[in-house]
């Protein structure tokens, strides 16, 4: 009989975060972990990781009813932890050394480790690519690479903290896949926000106030509406248009199956073709805004739209399609290599990049992470005068209460922040000169529902501005969206109206875009 | 190699340039990549010409003295051997990725490390900074970028020093988040001090013996010209 283990923890309190925590977690056993942001979740992974120790209260590793001390727990080797980004998480200056550096620390043989790694490279897909930079991979493989690496030292359980959410639906398939090979030999704690995924555990638990809270099975906690309506899950069903324990038809589905304007076959000319919508018939907004005429930007990209002022365009594909690139075209952080971009009636060149920064705004991926002002007040008045700057009025103060930004953290540095409320300073800073052109690049990602759906609701309520806003998760936008672009390999090979998405689901979700 | 030709003779320094000009050839090398190490050339040409053979009487002023053909004789060598160094080292950084390089060198430390864990650290440290330098320029450029959409730069460089100044906070926030990050990762993975062994997957060939037997015998011939 194989040895089972149970990782127990007993009424853990770490700081003002954790309030006495406790959890039987067992080998074989998959946990969801849901909680706000802020809420500790991060914490207790890296204390069940064995990188912090719990002020109070203990942990102990229990192998086959008999305890071993924590403190003896070769806990390292014992408990594999993998984080959200890809890309932060790599030692190895190679593929291989990626894969071995764990294997070697654990004392086996190098020739053994070099056979092994050939093996586990061939079995995620990476088989010669051995020698290469972790750099030179996708933020899918880079993520398969890590929790592979982890894998491989066969610890009897692996925490991962939202390692599944930076990822496209075809890269989390991938690594789900990876995981559920581990299933019988490794219990697994999968911290995230996704409903969806958290149905996919065993059990679910929310962390809330300090506190742990066993919600049991994911089916009947998502069909319990008390305990719906009590840990936010309904609004996380909602949000995420999960269906599989609902009974009631969403509101993607309420959305008429008007004329489509599916254009792929003649995308050129998608900006001539949006005469069956209703939503942007304002005076001056079936001027273009933006137009790419048979535009280039190195083998990055290659684009001939019109994108008319007022529009909202929702722009999915996989990762490193070239979304992010065509973002920062409309900035002029990449100049065409041929044919013209004209942003607001003018062509972009470097004489005319400031006059149209001034009417576009860019929110970056992650944009919450990548504050410079010295408060939350600086950073949203970021380049105003001195004098101007210590004029708080109630006007001021107001406009950064309009963003659920309380006016009393005004003053606080943005590193104190959640990330849900540093991503409200930075769309706060980003509105307030009153753009005409809005740049989003997936403005939601990492974030807990509560603080996705105030975003979403800011964003909804904004009128006379032309949107651009890319995603993995075209349920975040289906609502608000006038068209949907599918970007891969650089080009638009999709372009459709939001009233008959549906038509090319299979070709969206085959692109990895979750629908 | 490079310690070896500061000491050898001219026939040394010719051996050296048969070498690299065989290296050159056998590389495939493009021409114009050394295009850059003829300016060089030129200014550290101009400047050993003028300090090793210009001399002047002592007690004379420098524009009282003359050419000599001893003092330029020993500039024109100095500057061949600055040309061979610098000429082997464009042709290896040109063949060799910074990753490979960085490899190369913890490999060659192995020995080192079954006598001192430090060595095992400090080959590690190579490794880490290959991996750590590119992802802080890579958050010092989003950084940048942040600044960038905040509104126009501006055009007074009293004010863009300011601007920059700005930003040094926040980078060193985030250097230091990282370096955490990593901190973390190392210790996830069951590092401690002198544990790291560098692994290289591939096989020698026989044109990896070729290379070895190439230096040994170029190396040994430098000794004996020396």
């Amino acid at each position: 009989m194989k040895h089972r283990n149970v990782l127990k923890v007993q009424n853990i309190r770490y700081r003002d975060i954790l309030n006495g925590v406790s959890l039987d977690w067992h080998q074989g056993e998959i946990i969801a972990l849901l909680g706000a942001n802020g809420s500790g979740k991060s914490t207790l992974a890296r204390l069940l990781a064995g990188l912090l120790e719990p002020e109070v209260g203990e942990i102990q590793f229990t192998v086959d009813g008999t305890v071993c001390t924590w403190n003896t727990v070769q806990r390292w080797q014992k408990i594999g932890l993998v984080g959200q980004h890809p890309r932060r998480q790599m030692i190895g200056a190679t593929v291989a050394e990626e894969l071995s550096f764990g294997l070697l620390n654990l004392g086996k043989d190098p020739r053994w480790v070099r056979h092994k790694v050939r093996e586990l490279a061939g079995a995620i897909g990476l088989q010669g690519k051995e020698d290469q930079s972790p750099a030179t991979l996708s933020g899918g493989e880079r993520q398969r690479l890590v929790a592979t690496a982890i894998l491989a030292m066969q610890p009897s359980f692996l925490v991962l903290d939202e390692a599944l959410s930076m990822l496209d639906a075809r890269s989390q398939a991938n690594l789900l896949d990876l995981l559920m090979q581990a299933r019988p030999e490794t219990g697994q704690l999968w911290i995230t926000h996704d409903a969806e995924l958290a149905s996919k555990a065993d059990r679910v638990l929310v962390l809330q106030g300090g506190k742990l809270d066993d919600l049991s099975k994911p089916g009947e906690a998502f069909n319990d509406t008390q305990v719906k309506s009590l840990y936010g899950i309904q609004s996380l069903l909602d949000m995420t248009y999960f269906n599989d324990f609902q009974d009631s038809e969403t509101s993607i589905k309420d959305i008429d199956d008007r004329n489509c304007r599916y254009n792929s076959d003649n995308p050129g000319d998608s900006g001539n073709s949006d005469d069956s919508k209703s939503s942007n018939t304002a005076e001056g907004q079936d001027q273009p805004i933006i137009k790419w005429n048979q535009t280039n930007f190195e083998s990055r990209l290659s684009i001939n739209k019109v994108i008319k002022a007022g529009e909202f365009v929702g722009i999915v594909g996989p990762s490193g399609s070239g979304k992010t690139t065509l973002l920062e075209s409309v900035m002029g952080f990449i100049l065409p290599t041929e044919g013209q971009l004209t942003v607001c009636g003018e062509r972009l060149s470097k004489s005319s990049l400031n006059t149209l920064r001034r009417k576009t705004r860019f929110l970056l991926q992650e944009a919450g992470e990548y504050l410079i002002g010295r408060s939350v007040y600086h950073e949203i008045y970021y380049g105003d005068t001195i004098k101007n700057l210590k004029l708080k009025t109630q006007d001021r103060l107001s406009y950064i209460e309009s963003f659920g930004i309380p006016a009393r953290l005004a003053e606080v540095s943005p590193e104190r922040l959640s990330g849900g409320e540093r991503q409200k300073v930075a769309l706060a800073a980003a509105l307030r000169t009153h753009p005409e052109i809005l740049l989003l690049d997936e403005p939601l990602i990492g974030l807990d529902v509560m603080s996705r759906a105030s975003i979403q609701a800011i964003i909804s309520a904004l009128e006379n501005i032309t949107i651009l806003y890319v995603t993995h998760d075209l349920r975040e936008i289906i609502q608000d969206v006038d068209r949907i672009w599918l970007v891969e390999e650089g080009k638009i090979v999709l372009d459709c109206s939001a009233e008959c998405w549906q038509e090319h689901k299979e070709q969206l979700q085959a692109a990895g875009v979750r629908c | 190699m490079s310690l070896l030709m500061t000491m050898t003779q001219w026939q040394g320094l010719a051996l050296t340039s048969l070498v690299l000009l065989g290296l050159v050839i056998l590389g495939r090398t493009p021409l114009r990549l050394y295009r850059s190490l003829m300016v060089v050339l030129f200014w550290m040409g101009l400047f050993y010409g003028l300090s090793i053979g210009w001399v002047w009487p002592e007690g004379n002023a420098f524009w009282q003295g003359h050419w000599s053909m001893t003092g330029l004789t020993q500039a024109a060598e100095l500057l061949w051997r600055v040309l061979l160094i610098f000429g082997l080292t464009r042709l290896y950084s040109a063949v060799t990725r910074p990753l490979e390089q960085g490899l190369g060198i913890a490999y060659f430390f192995s020995p080192l490390i079954r006598i001192s864990p430090k060595a095992s650290d400090f080959a590690l440290l190579l490794t880490l900074t290959l991996r750590f330098i590119p992802l802080i320029v890579e958050e010092a450029f989003i950084l940048w970028k942040a600044r960038l959409l905040k509104g126009e730069w501006p055009t007074s460089w009293l004010k863009r020093v300011s601007e920059v100044t700005q930003l040094i906070v926040p980078l060193l926030l985030l250097s230091l988040k990282r370096a955490e990050e990593l901190a973390e990762n190392l210790m996830a993975r069951g590092y401690c001090t002198g544990k790291y062994r560098p692994l290289i997957l591939q096989e020698r060939s026989i044109d990896d013996y070729a290379g070895v037997l190439v230096i040994v015998v170029w190396g040994v011939l430098l000794l004996i010209l020396g």
